[in-house]
């Protein structure tokens, strides 16, 4: 306000110019200003408290948990099947695949759970998570050796963990593991 | 023999005579009527007879003129004669067969004729008619036609003459009946108005000298003469008549006589009543009457004698109380004086009773202001009261308009917190369309990213986009949680007001205890300003009572002095009665007992 007042007049109309310039100049951001070479889009979903990456390149869209059926004599790791956008999908439960404890969803989260389309190599599988969260880029040189122990079964659906412990899924392991498991199906 | 026999006899009589009368000329009318029978008989007899004659004559000139003239009308009589002779003789002979000799004449006419028609007649016809006139002159000149009619005639004659010798003799018979009948009539007449005059005459004589013989005894006995008698005739009724009067007479003299007696008796009684009344009022009451005479006389003696003495007895009880009277009054004398002095000294003691009144009279006013006092306090008392009630109505009123305020906002706030319901609702479709917004935007970056260097500017927008539907949930959960106080603070206010509204409610039992003492004060203020009104009004009616005492013994005062005047004139009156008891003493000597 005592600025505002300063300035009126002529005089005043110039170094308003000039605030405003100094403004933009201050927000401008540069298209490609000190923009990695090497970088990966994450989908970033969250279980529990804990964040898990997919690569967007996969992924085909997120929706809310909508009409999911159980169908007998399933694994247990699957849920159900979902219809999403008129198509029968089966949905993993990616809690109880990754071998994580049921636990109580986070306080804040969204009120339903998510289900995320991926796909590879012709298959297209939903996976329920409690939450979707955000689209992350990462450097790929930031992701790290995987925090599993050597007995965990989804050892090779797990790439890699980024500094802020966001563990990054390999979607394409994770799908030809459950081709695998789809497969030891008895008909 | 009773009146009425004698009626009966009277009557009967006559009536049996005209009865046997009437008989008698029934049967004498009776005969004379069968004599004119026989005699129209015998006339009939006569005329047929008559007829039959003529009709042998019309024959014969019928045969005549047919003989003389040859024509056929001339045969009309002739026929017609012979056919009527016919008829009529049958007829005659029905008419006299009670008499055989008559008969025996109409056969023989009846023969006669059959001659001329049968051997004359038929013959002198049949020639006229086949030869002529000659031949039928013939046989009429022959004679024997006429000797036949001619003896017809002369039967018929003694046939006539002796119908009417008969004829003759029932006619002397029938008027002899009827003579006979007349007679009887007047015989009979006479007989029965003689019987009926005798009788009536002989029974009236009977009845009425009776009656007049009674009638004269009657009036001579009410003419005074006692000792005429009826006379007794025959045993009728009237007979009876006289001998009860007879009676009547007897008893009517018997009466008359003990009557006299009685007046004797009654005179001689008033002559000595008389002789006695003189003597008591001569003074002398020693006489005593003789009891004689009826009964209602010896009651008059015994009562006279009675009063006698009860006046000697009067007389002495009157000398007696002149005595008493005497000695009476000298006692009242002393008693009068003895009662002057005692007036004085009550007069005395009337005087100080007085002043003792009067300060009675001035303490009871004293008393009727102080209590007038009372009650007027009693009155302001009770208008406090009166406006202290006023006041707890007006605080009752106002503690209903609370009541009906805070029930009015208990409604608001009740719809308050409905309305905050329906800001939850709001805010949750509000999150669902921030959850929505924020898949999409989750969406549209994956879509970006795929699209590589081209999509970031996409890529932006998404990223913007969410960020918009997180700061969109993060505002509705900061208006969840104030609508969360909010919530809590109406449910608060609910109690709050609930809790107020008992407050109220006590108010109001209270106001209405406070304002019920205050009026039971108020009723108890208005019994004692009452009670005050009424010391008040006592102790007035006691000062008025106190004048009245007061004025009471200035009568007393006044009837005292009243009452020493009243004592002298008793000692007059007292002196004058003694006067009055000599009199009285001296009167009294007067009668000898």
């Amino acid at each position: 306000m005592t600025r505002a007042a300063a300035v009126t007049g002529t005089a005043g109309r110039a170094a308003v110019a000039e605030i405003l310039a100094e403004r933009a100049r201050a927000l401008a951001v540069p298209l490609h200003s000190a923009e990695p070479a090497d970088t990966v889009d994450l989908v970033v979903l969250a279980i529990g408290p804990e964040w898990y990456g997919l690569d967007t390149r996969f992924v085909l869209e997120v929706q809310p948990l909508v009409g999911l059926a159980r169908v007998p004599g399933l694994p247990s790791v699957w849920a159900g099947v979902a219809n999403v956008r008129g198509t029968l999908r089966p949905v993993l439960d990616l809690r109880h695949y990754l071998g994580l404890p049921a636990g109580p969803q986070p306080p804040g989260a969204g009120s339903g759970r998510k289900v995320s389309l991926v796909s590879d190599a012709g298959l297209t599988v939903g996976l329920l998570v409690d939450d979707a969260v955000e689209i992350r880029r990462v450097p790929a040189a930031l992701i790290g050796p995987p925090l599993v122990g050597p007995t965990s079964a989804a050892r090779r659906q797990i790439r890699g963990v980024t500094p802020d412990l966001l563990t990054v899924l390999d979607v394409a392991g994770l799908l030809a593991d459950l081709r695998l498991v789809v497969r030891e199906e008895p008909t | 023999m009773k009146i009425r026999a004698k009626i009966l006899v009277g009557f009967g009589v006559p009536t049996l005579v005209t009865l046997v009368i009437c008989v008698l000329l029934f049967r004498a009318l009776g005969n004379t009527q069968h004599y004119s029978e026989r005699v129209r008989h015998t006339g009939e007899v006569i005329a047929a007879a008559t007829q039959l004659v003529r009709e042998a004559v019309d024959a014969e000139t019928g045969m005549r003129g047919y003989v003389i003239t040859g024509t056929d009308a001339f045969l009309e009589p002739y026929r017609s004669g012979n056919s009527g002779f016919d008829v009529t003789a049958a007829r005659l002979r029905a008419l006299v067969s009670d008499n055989p000799p008559q008969v025996d004449r109409v056969d023989q006419m009846a023969a006669l004729h059959r001659d001329w028609l049968d051997g004359i007649a038929t013959k002198v016809v049949d020639a006229r008619r086949d030869g002529g006139f000659a031949p039928a002159a013939a046989l009429i000149q022959l004679g024997t036609a006429k000797r036949l009619v001619d003896q017809l005639r002369s039967v018929a004659n003694a046939f006539i003459g002796t119908e009417q010798d008969l004829l003759r003799t029932r006619n002397a018979a029938s008027e002899s009946a009827a003579h006979r009948a007349q007679l009887l009539a007047l015989l009979g007449l006479g007989a029965v108005v003689l019987l009926g005059l005798g009788i009536g005459i002989v029974l009236s004589g009977q009845l009425a000298g009776s009656a007049r013989d009674v009638t004269k005894a009657a009036h001579a006995l009410a003419g005074g003469d006692m000792a005429v008698r009826a006379e007794i005739r025959g045993d009728d009724e009237i007979a009876e008549l006289a001998t009860a009067f007879n009676d009547m007479a007897e008893q009517l003299t018997a009466a008359n006589r003990a009557q006299r007696e009685s007046n004797e008796a009654l005179q001689a009684a008033v002559q000595e009543y008389s002789a006695f009344a003189a003597k008591v009022a001569g003074g002398d009451l020693t006489g005593v009457l003789s009891v004689n005479g009826s009964q209602q006389l010896t009651v008059l003696s015994a009562n006279l004698n009675g009063m006698t003495s009860g006046l000697a007895e009067l007389s002495g009880q009157v000398r007696d109380g002149a005595t008493q009277l005497g000695s009476s009054t000298s006692e009242i004398l002393a008693a009068v004086s003895q009662h002057t002095a005692t007036a004085s000294e009550q007069s005395a003691a009337i005087s100080e009773t007085t002043s003792t009144v009067e300060e009675v009279r001035v303490a009871s006013e004293q008393t009727a202001r102080k209590a007038g006092d009372v009650a007027e306090a009693a009155r302001a008392s009770a208008e406090v009261s009166e406006r202290g009630t006023e006041a707890v109505e007006a605080i009752g009123r106002a503690m209903g308009e609370i009541s009906d305020r805070v029930e009015a906002i208990a409604r608001d706030i009740l719809a308050l917190s409905e309305q905050g319901q329906q800001i939850g609702e709001i805010i949750a479709t509000v999150n669902d369309l921030a959850d929505q917004s924020n898949i999409l935007a989750l969406n549209a970056g994956i879509e970006a990213a795929k699209a590589g260097e081209h999509g970031k500017g996409f890529a932006v927008v998404a990223t913007e986009v969410r960020n918009l539907a997180e700061q969109s949930k993060q505002a509705t959960g900061q208006v969840r949680a104030i609508l969360g106080d909010i919530q809590q603070a109406t449910a608060g206010a609910v109690l709050a007001i609930e809790q107020g509204t008992k407050v109220v409610e006590e108010g109001e039992v209270l106001a209405k205890r406070a304002g019920e003492v205050i009026r039971s004060q108020a009723g108890t203020i208005q019994q004692a300003a009452h009670a005050a009104q009424q010391i008040a009004a006592s102790a007035h009616q006691q000062s008025v009572g106190m004048d009245q005492v007061a004025q009471a013994m200035q009568d007393l005062t006044e009837s005292t002095t009243q009452f020493v005047a009243g004592a002298r004139q008793s000692q007059v009156a007292a002196e004058d009665l003694n006067r009055l008891a000599s009199q009285l003493t001296s009167v009294t000597e007067r009668y000898r007992v």
